[in-house]
């Protein structure tokens, strides 16, 4: 039985004959299922592999006012970043 | 689709980006991705996030690769005629023209904060049409 970190979401695309066969020979590969490489290949493509990363928001949270005002002090003197 | 700074792309990332009063998918363009990723490394090295992170090093990658459930960087190619066409009307930036030309060709809103609201942007939005507001992170 499968166990998902996340919540699924059942959804239908179109896949060509050779992307189905692409996907199944890979699912093969692993030992996985089309399903899954699906997601791993969205995952990946989308950048969604950040779970547990709650220090990391926390961090990028309240650093975002500083981080900003740094990101303005290095634009001064940049003609094609600088806001005035 | 909202258009936002550097400033509140950083909130977007972090998950906490305050309400836009718009729907659609939360994205920056190029030249703001270029800004943030540029202060975070420097922060990384000596800053907010040298303090707060263990690994400063995971915040600068999560903005360079933003996981796209809350950010996504607009390719600038898409929109390169849309700016240039910005910069030939107004006295228009690199940022400030890839930003305007990217609102114009997706269709999109800025929402920026009022710290990076250049003085001439409200008035430049008006004239193109754009959908603009500065927002208080």
């Amino acid at each position: 039985m499968a166990v998902y970190v996340s919540a699924v979401r059942r959804t239908n695309i179109y896949l060509t004959e050779a992307e189905q066969a692409g996907l199944d020979a890979r699912a093969a590969a692993e030992g996985s299922t089309r399903s899954e490489v699906v997601r791993a290949i969205v995952d990946r493509e989308l950048h969604l592999d950040a779970a547990g990363a709650d220090d990391l928001d926390s961090a990028l949270g309240e650093a975002a006012a500083e981080i900003a005002e740094r990101a303005r002090a290095l634009s001064v003197g940049d003609p094609d970043l600088h806001i005035s | 689709m909202v258009i936002v700074d550097d400033h509140l792309a950083l909130l977007a990332l972090a998950g906490r980006i305050p309400d836009l009063g718009l729907a659609g998918p939360v994205v920056t363009t190029y030249g703001f991705q270029y800004r943030m990723v540029r202060a975070l490394s420097d922060s990384a090295r000596s800053g907010a996030l040298s303090r707060r992170l263990a690994e400063p090093a995971t915040a600068v990658a999560r903005a360079v690769r933003p996981p796209a459930d809350r950010l996504v960087v607009l390719d600038p190619r898409s929109s390169l005629q849309s700016a240039v066409g910005v910069a030939a009307r107004h006295p228009a930036n690199l940022l400030l023209a890839e930003l305007v030309g990217a609102a114009l060709h997706h269709r999109a809103a800025i929402r920026v904060t009022p710290e990076n609201t250049g003085r001439t942007w409200a008035q430049i939005m008006d004239v193109e049409g754009v959908d603009f507001a500065s927002i208080g992170p």
